[in-house]
């Protein structure tokens, strides 16, 4: 068995405030892996909820019953 | 080239009401159902923490390269939950940016605080390790609720309440819900409870009028 070579565990970066505003920053190029890993990682069920349409798509038909603790997960479209 | 499947479902945003609807089918999607697409994501974020913590263990990656791993994970991961508050990437503003940036800087400061605490010993690399690492998994949540109070409260919100599920409640947290509805962010926020990033509360919401958005 081949001999794996272990990595010395070194020191802890140590971040700046201006270290840690960059970091907190969201960029575009942030948004496009954010995407990604979406894509990568959610279930089938849910990778495409985060690329909703607003503009040209179909609005609910259904109107708008108990919010948070309705009873039923979809409504019957009237 | 993309590939379309039918099996996977295709979603809107209503803006008014601040929630998505199905495409194919014209309905709301309820709000579990949304909550069920975070936790699939933490479950799967925990897993990619769980894997870097582990090659830390093992000694195939140093401390600083786990810990400038950890935080690229831990980007991506908030930034997907705060678009998912807002109902997806075409309505993330840069407002809902600076929000989940500021949940990433908190993060961040603990992150480092960690990885001293592993520098020093404080932190022993074992289990306890992997168990506190993926805390920052489930700190998802927090900015998924943080995001979505925001919007809800410019969407027309003035009221808040605590709900518990099942599983995961603390003596807080209970003490948060029993309050009922509160002006909305008086309540205290999710992941400031006893629990921590383990809470699995929500917030419901009501207008002026007393309709529960």
């Amino acid at each position: 068995m081949p001999t794996v070579k272990k990595v010395p565990l070194g020191k802890a970066i140590i971040w700046s405030k201006d270290d840690l505003k960059q970091l907190g920053s969201v960029n575009p190029k942030d948004v496009a892996l954010a995407k990604l890993y979406w894509r990568r990682l959610a279930p089938r069920r849910y990778r495409n909820v985060l690329d909703t349409t607003t503009n040209g798509g179909r609005g609910p038909k259904t109107t708008i019953a108990g919010g948070a603790g309705a009873p039923a997960t979809k409504q019957a479209a009237k | 080239m993309a590939q379309f499947n039918t099996l996977t479902p295709q979603y809107g945003w209503n803006k008014k009401a601040q929630r998505y609807y199905d495409l194919s089918s014209g309905t709301f999607v309820a709000s579990k159902d949304i909550r069920a697409a975070l936790d699939a994501s933490i479950v799967a974020g925990k897993k990619e923490i769980d894997n870097l913590t582990q090659k830390l263990l093992k000694s195939q990656i140093s401390l600083a390269d786990w810990q400038t791993q950890m935080a690229h994970t831990i980007k991506l991961q908030h930034v997907a939950a705060a678009s998912l508050s807002v109902g997806g990437w075409a309505q993330a503003t840069p407002a809902v940016w600076g929000r989940a940036g500021a949940e990433l800087k908190k993060q961040y400061a603990f992150l480092q605080r960690l990885a001293l605490q592993i520098e020093s010993g404080k932190q022993p690399l074992n289990g306890s390790l992997v168990v506190r690492a993926s805390m920052y998994g489930e700190a998802q949540r927090s900015t998924y609720e943080q995001s979505r109070r925001a919007e809800m409260k410019t969407g027309g919100a003035v009221e808040e309440r605590r709900e518990l599920h099942p599983g995961k409640t603390c003596g807080d947290c209970h003490d948060q819900a029993v309050l009922g509805w509160q002006p909305i962010g008086t309540l205290k926020r999710i992941g400031d409870s006893q629990c921590r990033m383990n809470c699995n509360c929500t917030f419901s919401y009501r207008d002026a009028q007393g309709n529960i958005l």
